[in-house]
């Protein structure tokens, strides 16, 4: 049990999906424009990556991996994210028609999310029991909510700052990013 | 005339619309594997070699690829060839295989790809698709091999391989996860300084 | 366009672009073999560069895990995937090649080779792979880090940040911490390994 947390603090804070891999940095930064925004975008990141993880895994060990087929994974996993995006997408139109900024511009832009498709990769490829994996997708969901959201409401705090030209726009996200990735390094401590 | 547009296509690609320092597109890879140049060499010649293989494929099928669904094909072939270049890594090029790891896999996500698929390939002819993935190949290569040299120089003091700083001197935190977010944010600053000077 | 012609489109698509990966794959396939058994080749002739012959050792895997669980190493942080005795032209053993997989702590694994005499002097280590390699990682490499182990004798190494003072002590690389802990754990397990190879042999060794 205390493993689990373990791995839980580490693919959250730690090991940060966006801060410290670098997965998903042009996500964080384009769906950093707003609060609400960001708040959807982290929720369908974090549901589309633990579906996807719970069955891209039993996928990558039992059928690719069993037959040497590893490199298809890139592949075949991209193909499974596509579909539960597909599946999702009906479902969100179908349960919540208000939504559809969340089904129309977040879900389909998901599956170009590297986030999700590094940590699903990571999971299969350094070989992480299913318990782990799982644990790690959420989590790491959870890191790249922690980034986009903390970044959402940066972005707001300094909107009337004055920022040198050069640096307005991305490269001053950029930077708040990096002393955020330096940040982060602090919680190094907890484990 | 269509010479003036091979021209215009590479024109665009390194310098009005680099994909790194002015669209800011495929920004991933960019921080991530930029630790020495020669791996930002490798990452860019990488995610090149797929671009232009992706926008040629795109646009011979465009009048096929069906509207609503354009994305899932595009995903399709993005992986199709990023697998494809990545057998080939790991044959002829293990160590640069190994030195990129997992994102030579990611370059079947970078948006990159999929700005170019659907804003020049799926609507020209296939001939000048290939400048367009060659112009932005090589505008994303150049960055990130500067990128690359300039955290490979201040993070390990050397450059593609050569030592020009003494260990111990270097400034690690170049070669880490923040270093590459500064530095990066620096030379978007600095392409911007250069841009707002010109009337473009 | 209709729905059907829409289908069609997206599973040719896929159809074909497996079928280029596959051939692909089958292109590559003997030359990916060639590399990883010359990488291995060369590795073994690195740790071990004075061995005849290499025969691979057999014994309990769940005994060995026991004991370098007892001596602080469970599984999940290091394993040993592989012991093979190192023979010199008379067969006998002059020391075992340890492979041996180290978890790092921020995730990703390091497996390597190390090489330890009979009196439990590493003649030096081989790095196989680097799962998850952060930038400046493959530090570990350099001859700056790995020679610190070279002909060392030791009961247990540990790493310190600043100076080496004592002869069991590493100096971590600088800006790879993370991976030096990883290879100092292979190291002392593969030095484990030899201490539990001598009892387990109970003198075969050196004969």
């Amino acid at each position: 049990m205390t493993k689990l947390i373990y791995v839980a603090i580490m693919s959250a804070f730690v090991n940060n999906v966006v801060l410290g891999q670098m997965f998903g940095v042009n996500a964080v930064i384009r769906g950093s424009e707003k609060i609400g925004y960001a708040l959807r975008l982290s929720l369908s990141v974090i549901v589309v990556t633990f579906l996807s993880s719970v069955v891209t895994w039993p996928v990558g060990e039992f059928l690719l991996n069993r037959f040497g087929l590893s490199f298809l994974q890139p592949m075949v996993f991209l193909i499974i994210e596509a579909v539960i995006v597909l599946v999702l997408v009906k479902l969100v139109k179908v349960k919540f028609p208000k939504r559809k900024q969340v089904y129309s511009q977040i879900l389909p832009l998901i599956v170009i999310n590297s986030a999700v498709l590094g940590v699903i990769l990571m999971n299969v490829q350094v070989g992480y029991s299913f318990l782990r994996s799982t644990v790690n997708s959420v989590c790491g969901g959870l890191g790249f909510a922690a980034a986009v959201i903390i970044l959402a409401g940066v972005r707001e705090r300094i909107r009337f700052n004055d920022v040198p030209k050069p640096f307005e726009g991305v490269p001053i996200l950029l930077v708040v990013s990096g002393l955020m990735a330096i940040a982060f390094y602090g919680f190094t401590g907890l484990v | 005339m269509k010479k003036d547009t091979i021209f215009k296509r590479l024109y665009h690609g390194i310098l009005i619309e680099n994909p790194s320092v002015v669209l800011c597109l495929g920004l991933c890879p960019t921080l991530a594997v930029t630790t020495t140049a020669k791996n930002g060499l490798a990452m860019g010649i990488v995610t090149a070699a797929v671009l232009i293989l992706s926008e040629f494929v795109i646009s011979l099928l465009k009048r096929i690829i069906p509207k609503k669904d354009r994305m899932i094909v595009y995903v399709l072939i993005a992986a199709c060839w990023t697998t494809i270049v990545q057998l080939v890594l790991n044959a002829y090029f293990p160590d640069i295989s190994e030195s990129l790891g997992i994102f030579v896999a990611l370059t079947a996500v970078n948006g990159l790809i999929f700005g170019r698929a659907d804003g020049y390939a799926i609507e020209n002819n296939p001939f000048l698709s290939i400048f367009d993935g060659i112009g932005f190949g090589i505008g994303y290569t150049l960055i990130i091999t500067i990128l690359g040299a300039i955290r490979e120089i201040l993070g390990i003091g050397t450059i593609f391989g050569i030592r020009i700083i003494p260990d111990g001197y270097t400034l690690s935190i170049a070669a880490l996860a923040p270093g590459a977010f500064f530095l990066l944010a620096c030379l978007i600053a600095i392409a911007n300084k250069i841009k707002g000077g010109r009337r473009v | 366009m209709t729905v059907m012609k829409r289908i069609l489109v997206v599973v040719i698509t896929a159809l074909v672009a497996f079928a280029l990966v596959i051939a692909a794959y089958f292109v590559t396939k003997d030359k990916v073999k060639e590399n990883e058994e010359k990488k291995i080749e060369q590795a073994f002739e690195a740790v071990y560069p004075d061995a005849a012959s290499f025969d691979e050792a057999n014994y309990r895997t769940d005994y060995l895990q026991r004991f370098l669980e007892e001596n602080g190493y469970p599984d999940d942080q290091v394993y040993v995937n592989k012991v093979t005795f190192a023979r010199n032209e008379v067969r006998d053993v002059q020391g075992i090649v340890v492979q041996v997989s180290s978890y790092k702590k921020y995730g990703g694994i390091i497996s390597m080779l190390v090489g330890v005499k009979n009196d439990g002097t590493v003649n030096g280590y081989s790095i196989l792979n680097i799962s998850d390699a952060k930038g400046l990682d493959f530090k570990v490499r350099d001859s700056e880090f790995a020679d610190q182990f070279k002909d060392k004798k030791a009961d247990r190494f540990t790493l310190v940040n600043y100076q080496a003072k004592l002869a069991n002590e590493i100096l971590s690389a600088n800006g790879a911490e993370d991976a030096s802990q990883a290879v100092l754990k292979g190291v002392n397990a593969a030095l484990l390994t030899n201490t539990f190879v001598d009892e387990y042999f109970g003198g075969v060794l050196g004969q």
